[in-house]
């Protein structure tokens, strides 16, 4: 593990800094279910694409910035402390639709999408999760069948976030009559065909982004599929190969950045006997056990990342840091709105300032989101240390 | 992640330890009085660079850093190893770094032992003195200073203690300081932080090992119980903490290495994570063997007591945390 950085990582640093602070939007990003929330998204990857900072982990020759990996974590702590927005809607083109397309699509599949993608222009959703395939992806029962040059869709999928804004989507469905992980396909979708039906779903924390999707005979061009007619899970997991754990370190450093302004909130904030938060033993070594938490998981991510960077292939801590994230975030504002006492009784989005409660709602879901804590625990028990499968 | 030379470290101080002295459930260090570790045993170790890795070379040291001496003190607290390997390292810092360089020699060539001082408070000069049976001198430290004191000038009995391989005495420092270092010199108080947690580390990775290894071989019901959830969560858990404590250990070691800002809180995080995995893990294993991890047959209570032992080592849980988060 090399903390240290050449001058030239310095640089960039500074490149970063001055320019996260000279563009980064002032105001906050809109919550739920505000129409303007994907003109905020697309606003803002748009001017990360004029200032030449889009896709900064894609390769240059589509587009992207084509960063060293050190280069991306460097990016990823300054965007971080900078106090930049939330990805939101431009999650899936940027993050796992567009590199998935880098790695599997053909050339006019690229050509057609990634330049929109990167410029902001278009929203992509994440057709995987099924009302019976949630954890257990390789379930899915969408079924797509072959008729002339055209695949025709049936079924539906839920959890699908930001499909209500959505014009494509990277949708993954049964073609073939094998079981399980075989026989799938990865197709994009246009979410303007007809024959889809989109649900808003309401959530606990007032969020708006999550979708359920159906599909009533919607006819979907074969040139639209991503690798073979069958080769779909090969396809889905393609991304994996990509992922170096960078994007992780935004969320853990913007974690790391709440901690420590809690900590200093606590510093003046009275506690229910009057005091100063911080001079309650308990609270205060609370507050100290949720930083080196926080602390540990960063250490464990950088060195998840050199190790990465050595043998060029991700190792098994995907799942590590998933489930300490998730136990983490939910204890961490837990901790937070009981240190915010009848303050706490407010609803408070958590794009906005103090927005503790809805940061603690939204919390709820680290403990499935991408597969629940229980599913993490079992990939570490069984493919981490060997235990038998029950 | 560590490098192929820190790797190399790794085997070749395990195996020393598997060969010469191996931790076995049923140790007749716990029950027998005299000698903590053979004081020919223990100069040897000296001989092999366990006292001097991290010593700069113009202090007759290996000249390594602390990333190096970590993964060396992750094996010995895996390994169980016996000795007063860590104040032997810091008490050769101080004589060093104060100018008493045949003092620095003796300790670092093992003919000299080191007792660790921990205050039993921060106000009094009553301490707890780890691996006090065979010392000649103690090491004291605190984030402001480290010191040496002559063992015979202290007020000091033994004690009974929990880990019958870490020989203790308890009593009240006296006598002249023989030579210390103020921590702006060398911050030789965050370097036992992180060695130590290095050693609870290895500690840690070592019940979880045990554990998973039982949880594959014990069969109930017709299965080996790591098949069921509720063992293999544990189980899963135990790495995270393993993996936790040694990535923070690693980022402390190399944090201080590079002269970083911030090392000191590292190795504070590092020390109090490292003393909960460690202890954390131990009760994990004892649950997943069940009746026989509470008989001596097994490993893991010998790690358990350890785990307890070096959690009282030169900072403790509610300090380490108000290090980390003053009071206004």
């Amino acid at each position: 593990m090399d903390l240290s950085f050449t001058q030239g990582e310095l640089a960039f640093r500074d490149e970063v800094r001055t320019w996260l602070h000279e563009n980064v939007p002032r105001e906050p990003r809109p919550h739920g279910d505000r129409p303007d929330s994907r003109e905020f998204d697309l606003a803002w990857q748009k001017a990360q694409h004029d200032g030449g900072w889009a896709g900064i982990s894609w390769p240059a020759e589509f587009g992207g910035r084509g960063l060293s990996t050190i280069q991306q974590l460097i990016w990823y702590e300054e965007y971080a402390m900078a106090d930049a927005p939330w990805i939101g809607a431009c999650f899936v083109g940027v993050n796992h639709g567009g590199p998935t397309l880098i790695a599997r699509a053909s050339d006019e599949q690229k050509a057609f999408h990634l330049p929109k993608i990167l410029k902001g222009e278009v929203v992509w959703c994440q057709g995987f999760s099924e009302p019976g395939a949630g954890s257990d992806l390789a379930a899915i029962r969408t079924r797509g069948v072959v008729d002339g040059d055209e695949l025709v869709v049936n079924g539906q999928k839920i959890w699908t976030s930001f499909a209500n804004m959505a014009e494509y989507q990277e949708l993954l469905i049964r073609t073939g009559d094998e079981q399980r992980h075989k026989g799938l396909t990865w197709v994009i979708c246009d979410m303007r065909t007809p024959g889809i039906t989109v649900r808003p779903i309401s959530t606990m924390d007032r969020g708006a982004e999550f979708c359920e999707v159906f599909y009533d005979d919607v006819r979907i061009p074969l040139t639209n599929v991503v690798g073979q007619v069958g080769d779909g899970w090969s396809v889905a997991m393609s991304t994996l190969t990509l992922e170096r754990g960078t994007g992780f370190m935004a969320d853990i450093m913007h974690a790391t950045r709440s901690i420590d302004e809690l900590i200093d909130e606590c510093r003046t904030r009275r506690g229910p006997d009057g005091r100063p938060v911080l001079k309650d033993d308990e609270y205060a070594r609370r507050l100290a056990a949720a930083k080196a938490e926080i602390t540990v998981l960063r250490s464990i991510t950088y060195r998840s990342i050199s190790r990465n960077i050595r043998t060029g292939m991700p190792g098994p801590e995907g799942s590590m840091l998933r489930l300490q994230y998730g136990d983490l975030v939910m204890g961490l504002s837990r901790l937070a709105i009981e240190i915010l006492g009848p303050d706490a009784l407010e609803y408070i989005d958590r794009f906005r300032v103090g927005g503790w409660t809805g940061n603690w709602l939204r919390t709820f879901a680290a403990g499935f989101g991408g597969g629940t804590l229980e599913i993490q625990r079992n990939i570490i028990g069984e493919r981490v240390l060997g235990l038998p499968r029950g | 992640m560590p490098s192929a030379e820190q790797e190399e470290i790794t085997t070749t101080v395990a195996s020393f330890l598997a060969a010469r002295m191996p931790a076995t459930a049923h140790a007749s260090v716990f029950v027998t009085p005299g000698a903590e570790i053979d004081s020919a045993l223990f100069r040897e170790c000296a001989e092999l660079g366990w006292l001097s890795l991290g010593l700069p070379e113009r202090f007759g040291g290996v000249g390594y850093g602390l990333a190096e001496e970590a993964m060396l003190f992750r094996e010995l607290g895996r390994g169980l190893a016996p000795g007063g390997f860590l104040p032997g390292v810091l008490g050769a810092r101080v004589a060093a770094f104060a100018g008493d360089a045949d003092l620095a020699a003796s300790i670092v060539s093992g003919s000299v032992q080191v007792a660790l001082a921990t205050r039993d408070t921060t106000d009094t000069d009553d301490v707890s003195v780890l691996h006090a049976a065979e010392a000649s001198l103690v090491v004291v430290c605190d984030a402001a200073s480290a010191a040496l004191y002559s063992i015979a000038d202290c007020a000091l009995a033994p004690i009974d203690p929990v880990d019958g391989s870490v020989r203790i005495a308890r009593g009240t420092l006296g006598g002249s300081v023989i030579a210390s270092v103020a921590a702006d010199l060398d911050p030789v108080f965050i370097r036992g932080l992180v060695l130590c947690a290095a050693m609870q580390a290895g500690t840690a990775e070592a019940q979880c090992e045990l554990g998973v290894a039982y949880a594959k071989v014990r069969e109930q019901f017709g299965k080996p119980i790591g098949a069921n959830q509720a063992i293999k969560h544990r189980c899963a858990d135990m790495a995270v903490r393993a993996e936790g404590a040694f990535s923070q250990v690693c980022y402390a070691a190399t944090a201080l290495d590079g002269g970083a800002e911030g090392f000191a809180e590292e190795a504070i995080i590092a020390k109090y994570y490292a003393d909960e995995a460690a202890r954390l893990n131990g009760e994990a294993s004892v649950q997943i063997h069940g009746a026989i991890g509470f008989t001596t047959e097994t490993l893991p209570h010998r790690h358990v007591w350890r785990a307890h032992t070096m959690a009282r080592a030169l900072a403790v849980r509610p300090a380490l945390l108000d290090a980390l988060v003053p009071r206004p």
